[in-house]
């Protein structure tokens, strides 16, 4: 049981004791969330400190403007990056990305952040090297932090009870990405999704960590490559081999303009990779006391009627559609490479893009 | 003295949703089960059986329903909780 909430403080070197006394942090170190640091950060955001948010799950308690902003002081955000800690957060917010889901769920699906347009450059989002991690973008760092603690004490998300996800990963801790558009030779991702180019946007997609594509012995082309790429995206423990949804593919800038030098839009790369990242039924499913014969009361359901299940051979792909293939260009501009970050397939955690206030 | 602004927001309860009524008998309980097949649903449905007997005989509960989410993680469609409209009470839950 959390202590109750302390109002004041004589000294600022009382909080970092407190707030593990609290439990109002996941186990990093925080920034107290002083009163007027918070009011600046409301004041800043053009926003009224009591608008509701929503009510984060599993806890449900309500986020307001106010609730947030003093989560993002904790995570050592600054005023701009507010607006894109609220998108992010609405977007969670979608019934479609299954908030309570992943949370709770036992799958290391961990809320991915994909910040596009001129924020990227302005608000220093990370897109270069060790973007997925250790990028060194304060921006980035508390972006991903301030929505992470808005999950935790706000929706109340304790590993054990009520969070059951068996293993994890670094990103759970917060994560945020941007995209590189001016080495990208493609349109950003929000763009892909319906914003206009050159607006601001947010795109949060619950994702496992990513899984790293080299190119090691590959010859230059594009579906050789893209070959090996959807080799990881249907790997037989995937939960989006067995039940599809959606799939986040990052290509290094190198890489991408290599595609793209071949001929390769967006789209054609996201067309190539539904074709190839398939499996065999008899792989996914083998005969046995799971899949005994062909009585449809042993199919699953959540997969389309063109899928006919009693056929061993016929090819399952790891994802819905070639739409359901998020493309995000960014990481070093070193050397062509490419990292896919499964998703929690079919149960939620699904793409969704906010374009900035 | 340095003020402090609480991070945790207020339960939703207080804050936009009042409890539901609570009802003055159970005439119709239900049971919404996470998941059917083979990991969870032969289990629930022996201790299912043994609810629906007891709350019939010693509950004066009228009528039980029972149904099964397609996928545990995924809350149910519309037309599945229209099965519950009439309930006094819904117990959602999974057994393994």
């Amino acid at each position: 049981m959390a202590a109750e909430w302390v109002s004041t403080i004589g000294a600022l070197d009382e909080w970092p004791e407190l707030s593990y006394r609290l439990e109002v942090t996941d186990g990093l170190p925080t920034f107290p969330p002083v009163r007027a640091r918070v009011d600046d950060m409301v004041v800043a955001s053009g926003r009224a400190p009591d608008d509701v948010v929503g009510a984060i799950p599993p806890a449900d308690r309500v986020a307001t403007v106010e609730v947030v902003a003093a989560n993002a002081v904790m995570a050592g955000a600054q005023p701009e990056h507010l607006p894109v800690v609220l998108a992010a957060l609405e977007a969670m917010l979608d019934e479609r990305f299954n908030l309570r889901g992943v949370q709770c769920t036992t799958h290391g699906c961990a809320p991915l952040i994909v910040v596009s347009g001129p924020a990227v450059e302005r608000l220093g989002i990370a897109t270069a090297e060790s973007v997925f991690g250790a990028s060194a973008s304060r921006a980035s760092h508390a972006i991903g932090r301030a929505v992470r603690l808005v999950l935790w004490n706000c929706g109340g998300a304790r590993p054990g009870e009520p969070v059951k996800e068996v293993f994890g990963h670094a990103g759970r801790l917060g994560i945020a990405i941007g995209e590189r558009s001016g080495v990208s030779p493609w349109p950003a991702l929000a763009v892909a999704r319906g914003v206009p180019a050159g607006r601001d946007a947010v795109t949060v997609f619950a994702c496992e960590a990513p899984q790293s594509v080299a190119f090691w012995g590959a010859n230059d082309g594009p579906r050789e490559r893209l070959g090996r790429v959807a080799d990881v995206m249907c790997a037989l423990g995937n939960n989006n081999t067995h039940t599809m949804g959606e799939c986040l593919v990052a290509f290094s800038p190198s890489e991408a303009r290599h595609l793209a030098r071949a001929g390769l839009r967006r789209e054609d790369v996201q067309e190539i990779l539904y074709e190839l990242a398939r499996r065999r039924l008899g792989e996914l499913r083998p005969r046995g006391p799971l899949r005994p014969d062909d009585d449809p009361a042993y199919f699953y359901e959540w997969w389309p009627d063109w899928i006919d299940q009693t056929d061993d051979d016929v090819l399952v792909p790891a994802v819905w559609g070639p739409e359901s293939i998020h493309l995000v260009v960014t990481g070093g501009d070193s050397i062509p490479w490419a990292a896919v970050c499964p998703g929690w397939g079919h149960l939620g955690g699904l793409a969704i893009t906010r374009e900035l206030g | 003295m340095i003020e402090l602004v609480d991070p945790r927001g207020a339960p939703e309860r207080r804050v936009l949703h009042p409890l539901a009524p609570r009802p003055d008998r159970l005439a119709r309980v239900g049971f919404l089960v996470n998941e059917p097949g083979r990991v969870s649903g032969p289990s629930f449905a022996r201790y299912a059986e043994q609810l629906d007997a007891w709350l019939r005989d010693r509950a004066g509960v009228d009528d039980v329903v029972f149904g099964f989410k397609p996928v545990l993680s995924r809350r149910a469609d519309d037309a599945l909780l229209g099965r519950y409209e009439e309930c006094s009470a819904v117990v959602n839950g999974l057994a393994k």
